[in-house]
């Protein structure tokens, strides 16, 4: 499955520990710093999408307040992406940061 | 007043109800596996003190629930192949399929290209005109080929919702020969018969009755024109003619006390075959076999549907009659056997309601008033059953645990 930026913030919320839905959308708002705020049927397709691709996988279960709420974790597939996408982005970023030192310092050229 | 408390689970319920509307648009299957897990997280999302669900969490929910039906959708050209020729959708795709013939609009689904073709063949026929030159006037509109198109998917849904459905399931859903049994596999056994309860059945079809007896009446006394049959003895242009009749449209001069007299008799006749049917149901209800493989449920949604649907034809009827853009005649027929059944009904929901049988079927009325027999015990009906982990067939030996 294609790597978004939503994908890989669930991905990313999903490596310290299980999570349930209204866990998930919690964390992800806190690593995005407040801009991304999943909705539902947007967390519901990713997750259906990533189980697919075997990259998450329900954990178990619990009624809260009658109401179900179902723990996904991530499989060994899915922390093997997120640490590729992390490289792949940290690599972005280095690159990114000496297009710009260049640019900076022709610039002040 | 209510207090605070009592307001935010009120707003919570208002939440939910409009949740499960927007869910909706989620596949069954996904629904009944996921479905309350995603409601929570959608009133969890809306907050305690919301009052409503916003436009955007309405909006999501529909996206994601079609984007779902998009990807458990099969491609093309296998859905083609599933739909114009019955052939077997493959593995991957049965969820969907058992999906599409458990819905509602299954029946219309299965017969879209019949209901589209035909009327479209028919019309291309009118306009072509192969068969030489017909005046203009012959010509159908095509807006008469688009309600006959309609009427078919009515009637398919109301009359004939379940046909098909149970051949489908076995041919697309069921493991196929040789093909290993896992949990959760949908395989055939002995389910429970279902059957629509007494009271559920007798309650709707009291209204439908009783307005086609009235709607009768009404009818028998204020539609002007009836179709008779008269004598032609001599005409002058066939001196050799030594009779027959014509049918003709004839106004309703002294008809009118034949007609509301037929409905007379058919009342009294069903007063007696109430009587009958009450002396019935008292002498066997109490004495009725047990039913180990019944499962009662009250009347479906189709069911209600027929009535509405009936309630329609009769008000369509009347409507037809009395504007004397019909002859008097079909709402009288339908009438009679209302009002012939119509008492029969009254006395059986009287009965039945009076009675403390929980499990008394519409069936077991119908036989013991129609026959003055005790009902059979119903065989078990054959269905599909998901396949629980313990009877899964051990691969070695094919033996079934559990």
């Amino acid at each position: 499955m294609r790597m978004t930026e939503q994908a890989y913030l669930v991905l990313l919320s999903l490596a310290g520990q299980p999570r349930h839905g209204y866990g998930i959308v919690g964390a992800v708002l806190e690593l995005s710093d407040g801009a991304t705020k999943l909705g539902a049927g947007t967390l519901y397709g990713l997750l259906d999408r990533m189980s697919e691709a075997g990259l998450v996988e329900a954990c178990g279960d619990e009624v809260v307040a009658g109401r179900l709420r179902r723990y996904y974790r991530l499989t060994d597939d899915g922390s093997a992406a997120l640490v590729a996408e992390t490289a792949r982005l940290r690599a972005l970023t280095h690159r990114a940061r000496l297009v710009l030192d260049t640019h900076v310092a022709s610039g002040v050229a | 007043m209510t207090s605070q408390g009592d307001s935010r689970i009120i707003s919570n319920a208002r939440i939910e109800r409009r949740a499960q509307l927007w869910i909706r648009a989620y596949p069954r299957r996904w629904r009944q596996d996921r479905g309350e897990e995603l409601l929570g997280l959608v009133v969890d999302l809306a907050g305690r003190e919301a009052r409503r669900l916003g436009a955007t969490a309405a909006l999501d929910l529909v996206r994601g629930g079609w984007g779902t039906r998009w990807r458990e959708h099969p491609p093309l050209h296998t859905w083609l192949l599933y739909r114009l020729l019955d052939r077997r959708i493959p593995e991957a795709y049965r969820s969907w399929a058992l999906d599409d013939i458990d819905g509602f609009w299954y029946p219309i689904r299965r017969s879209m290209f019949f209901l589209a073709s035909y009327p479209a063949f028919l019309y291309a026929l009118n306009v072509v005109d192969p068969w030489g030159p017909v005046p203009p006037a012959w010509h159908e509109p095509a807006w008469h080929y688009l309600v006959w198109a309609i009427l078919m998917a009515v009637f398919l849904l109301i009359a004939l919702p379940e046909v098909g459905r149970n051949p489908a399931r076995h041919k697309h859903v069921a493991p196929r020969a040789g093909e290993p049994w896992v949990e959760g596999a949908l395989v055939g056994w002995d389910v429970p018969r279902h059957r629509v309860e007494a009271r559920s059945v007798l309650t709707w079809a009291l209204p439908l009755l009783g307005i086609a007896g009235a709607a009768s009446v009404v009818t028998s006394c204020l539609a002007p024109k009836v179709l008779l049959a008269k004598d032609v003895t001599f005409t002058p242009w066939n001196p050799d003619m030594v009779g027959g009749f014509e049918l003709v449209v004839a106004p309703m001069v002294g008809l009118r006390v034949v007609a509301v007299g037929a409905l007379v008799v058919a009342l009294g006749l069903g007063v007696l075959g109430a009587a009958l049917a009450g002396r019935r149901l008292d002498r066997f209800l109490g004495k009725r076999p047990a039913q180990p493989y019944r499962a009662l449920r009250p009347i479906s949604g189709t069911g209600k549907a027929r009535v509405l649907f009936g309630i329609v034809i009769v008000g369509t009827l009347v409507w037809l009659e009395v504007s004397g853009r019909l002859v008097l005649g079909p709402s009288v027929l339908l009438g009679s056997v209302a009002l012939l059944l119509l008492p029969g009904v009254v006395v059986a929901l009287v009965v039945t309601r009076g009675s403390d049988d929980a499990d008394l079927a519409a069936a077991d009325v119908w036989r013991i008033v129609t026959r003055g027999r005790l009902p059979a015990v119903d065989p078990p009906a054959w269905g599909l059953r998901p396949l629980p982990a313990a009877q899964v067939p051990d691969a070695r030996n094919g033996a079934v645990h559990g």
